[in-house]
């Protein structure tokens, strides 16, 4: 009882400071742009995760199946999937800046139409280029899931450039005139938008720093990739989940952590035929490629699981089921806009906790012997769970060792779900979130 | 909604334990196709026969150099028919680390037509040896024109990523046809030198000539032999041209003499196998001639 009774102090306690960050006009106009972008992420996360796992050469079912060779005209639906998946995960950072600025310029009383568009073309041109022989130049990097901290950020500068800039929107004008108003009324906020970003954009040109993003990225992926150190190894992931968590993507993203000591560590094995006792078992690849991120940055299959299993909101449980199948395959962009958990601080503990003890634990077995490393190099696409099974060569305690970290993860998980929901029936409640 | 959720679990549940089995399939049969790569020692050496020799013109050098060897090379023979079957004879003795493999040609004719079929018949028979075996590296010796099927074969057909050839050595291998002049070059020289960009940069070549004169080894033209360079030089990590002179030194006497076979012992096959049993030698002066 009184672990009960505890428990549910600390549970309002929580619930209380998060609706009082919850109601600052910034951070609710963050949250619900972020929950926009879910239909788009959910689609393109299901065609990224059909062309990868499907159409391309030496992907999970490829290598099971040979479907690139049984699909007819694979490379033409690898093309039409890729488009729709380029254009909307790869996208989120102007569709961020556009809604950003959307909901801002509303709580603010301004024209939100003309705000949003602002807001996505400041973005455009912010990451812009070149323009050679009627192709458009951006960096594609810079656009997509993994700069919307970025995106934001323009939508709130230019949120913030309406609300001094331009005039309130009045309602009750008689309809003629006021397509006519608006665009007189918002002429210096774009104007002072359009040449602010064209501007920064100029700045980094002549910097010659084509993106941020990317060049944080590289530099963690490598010091991470050829670390022997436990504390590398955990210090890197938890920053890297926290750079997902504010929006600017995870660098160390699952089965892509082939570095010089994995590539020893398969030889190795190769020539010994045994996965046990290679030379260097504390390794990104054995380790945070394969069980620290199940489902996703921050283990998020569990959170998946959790939702379903105790969560009473609907409108929650539709997004978990939906993004259950990406979700298995690693792809949980839809379900990090969807509830959402970036700049949720609802999530935040869990978000980095799950994925550190997994970490935890899969050093602890392989210290201990219970499982063999991951040496083998595991086909794009391959479903969350299996990883460690086709990366030990088919090791029956791998598989077991990924399905108890998805369980520890749903334990994980439960309580901050609970919370969530709290949090929300409080806001819902109170009806001043609006 | 209770009966919708157990479900949609039970169905993916049942999904997943599905897939288990062609996923346990694969990666078993996936890995020990790849330990079988790594671990392979093997290095064959290809031997290709000039134009009318069979796939016995390499018997006498065989027999030579496996009286001095500590541990005897086995010898496969493949003949590739006109409608590219294969025929072969002998076997690989298993663990032979070198052994050697014969390619010949039912249509040996001479002619640059044939040549580039030739080249296309030894890639039939490569890739079947290579399906069987799994060589990673392989190492060449051609005789005549079949040391020039044996360039054809690394520049159209070969992926060095695959199989790695490291090592090889043409015998009086007449790249410019019968030009007594390098001036004028043959189609075949031209298509050889424009492809040239696809051997491999970490292959060594020896371009042996032999010289019954001061112009030619009786058949072959000096320059026919030497114009090798515009192919490999530049290219290739290390090419280098040798002349052999004196007895035996007729182009159709290349492969039997005994400074051609000390060359091969001592460039191509691994030295460590030799026995220290003497020949006897042969006075000959060898030029090197590095590049």
């Amino acid at each position: 009882m009184r672990f009960k009774e505890t428990r549910e102090y600390y549970e309002q306690h929580l619930v209380r400071q998060f609706l009082r960050i919850r109601k600052l006009k910034v951070y609710d106009a963050i949250q619900q742009t972020i929950v926009i972008l879910y239909p788009f992420m959910l689609v393109g996360s299901i065609m990224e995760l059909l062309r990868e796992s499907f159409l391309i050469k030496g992907s999970y079912f490829d290598e099971l199946f040979g479907t690139v060779a049984m699909i007819p005209h694979a490379n033409g639906i690898n093309f039409f999937l890729g488009s729709m998946s380029k254009l909307t995960i790869g996208f989120a950072g102007v569709l961020a800046a556009t809604e950003v600025a959307r909901n801002l310029a509303k709580k603010f009383d301004k024209d939100t139409q003309m705000a949003g568009v602002t807001g996505g073309l400041a973005y455009l041109i912010l990451t812009f280029y070149d323009s050679d022989q009627g192709v458009l130049g951006f960096t594609a990097r810079s656009l997509g899931f993994s700069s919307l901290l970025f995106g934001i950020l323009v939508g709130v500068v230019t949120g913030y450039i309406f609300k001094y800039l331009s005039r309130k929107v009045d309602t009750n004008q008689p309809k003629g005139s006021v397509i006519r108003d608006r665009m007189f009324n918002s002429m210096w906020a774009i104007t002072v938008t359009l040449i602010l970003s064209a501007g920064l954009n100029t700045v980094f040109y002549l910097l010659n720093s084509k993106a941020l993003t990317p060049e944080i990225n590289r530099l963690l992926i490598q010091n991470v990739m050829n670390t022997h150190s436990a504390w590398v190894l955990t210090g890197g992931t938890a920053l890297s989940i926290i750079l997902q968590f504010i929006g600017m993507g995870s660098p160390i993203a699952n089965g892509q952590m082939m570095g010089a000591d994995a590539v020893s560590n398969l030889n190795y094995a190769l020539q010994h035929q045994s996965a046990w006792n290679i030379p260097n078992p504390i390794n990104a690849h054995g380790i945070i490629g394969i069980y620290t991120n199940i489902g996703g940055t921050g283990a998020t299959l569990g959170l998946l699981i959790a939702i379903i299993w105790v969560g009473k909101g609907r409108q929650f449980q539709r997004v978990a089921k939906q993004s259950l199948l990406p979700g298995l395959f690693n792809y949980n962009q839809s379900t990090l806009v969807g509830l959402p958990i970036l700049f949720n601080i609802a999530y935040v503990i869990p978000f980095i906790l799950a994925p550190i003890v997994n970490l935890l634990i899969t050093m602890s077995a392989l210290k201990l012997h219970l499982i063999p490393s991951a040496v083998y190099q595991i086909p794009n696409g391959t479903p969350g769970i299996f990883m460690g099974f086709i990366g030990t060569n088919g090791s029956v305690q791998a598989l077991i060792l990924s399905l108890v970290l998805v369980a520890v993860d749903v334990l994980i998980y439960v309580p901050f779900v609970e919370i969530g929901e709290k949090v929300n029936a409080d806001l819902n409640q109170g009806g001043d979130a609006e | 909604m209770k009966k919708i959720k157990r479900l949609l679990f039970g169905a993916i549940f049942i999904a997943l334990v599905i897939l288990l089995i062609p996923t346990n399939t694969w990666i078993k049969s996936n890995v020990k196709n790849q330990e079988l790569r790594h671990n392979t020692r093997m290095v064959p050496i290809f031997w290709v026969p000039g134009s009318s020799a069979t796939v016995n013109r390499f018997d006498g050098v065989f027999k030579t150099i496996n009286s001095e060897a500590k541990s005897k090379h086995s010898i496969l023979k493949v003949k590739v028919m006109k409608d590219n079957t294969l025929k072969y004879s002998g076997s690989i003795r298993p663990g032979d680390q070198q052994p050697f493999i014969v390619v010949g040609f039912e249509d040996n004719s001479d002619g640059y037509e044939t040549i580039k079929k030739e080249a296309k018949w030894f890639n039939i028979a490569f890739n079947d040896l290579d399906e069987k075996y799994q060589f990673g590296k392989f190492e060449g010796v051609g005789h005549s024109n079949g040391g020039l099927v044996l360039s054809f074969f690394l520049e159209d057909y070969n992926d060095s990523n695959q199989n790695q050839m490291t090592k090889l050595m043409t015998l009086g291998s007449p790249y410019n046809s019968y030009e007594t002049s390098t001036s004028t070059k043959t189609q075949m020289l031209t298509d050889l030198i424009d492809s040239r960009k696809n051997i491999d940069s970490n292959l060594i070549v020896y371009s042996v000539l032999g010289t019954e004169n001061y112009s030619n080894d009786g058949i072959v033209p000096e320059e026919s032999v030497q114009a090798g360079k515009y192919v490999f030089q530049k290219q290739v990590k290390q090419y280098t041209q040798l002349t052999v002179t004196g007895v035996n030194a007729q182009h159709s006497d290349l492969p039997s003499n005994s400074q051609v076979i000390d060359l091969i012992e001592k460039n191509i096959i691994d030295s460590s196998s030799k026995t220290n049993k003497n020949r006897p030698n042969n006075a000959q002066d060898v030029k090197h001639k590095d590049s």
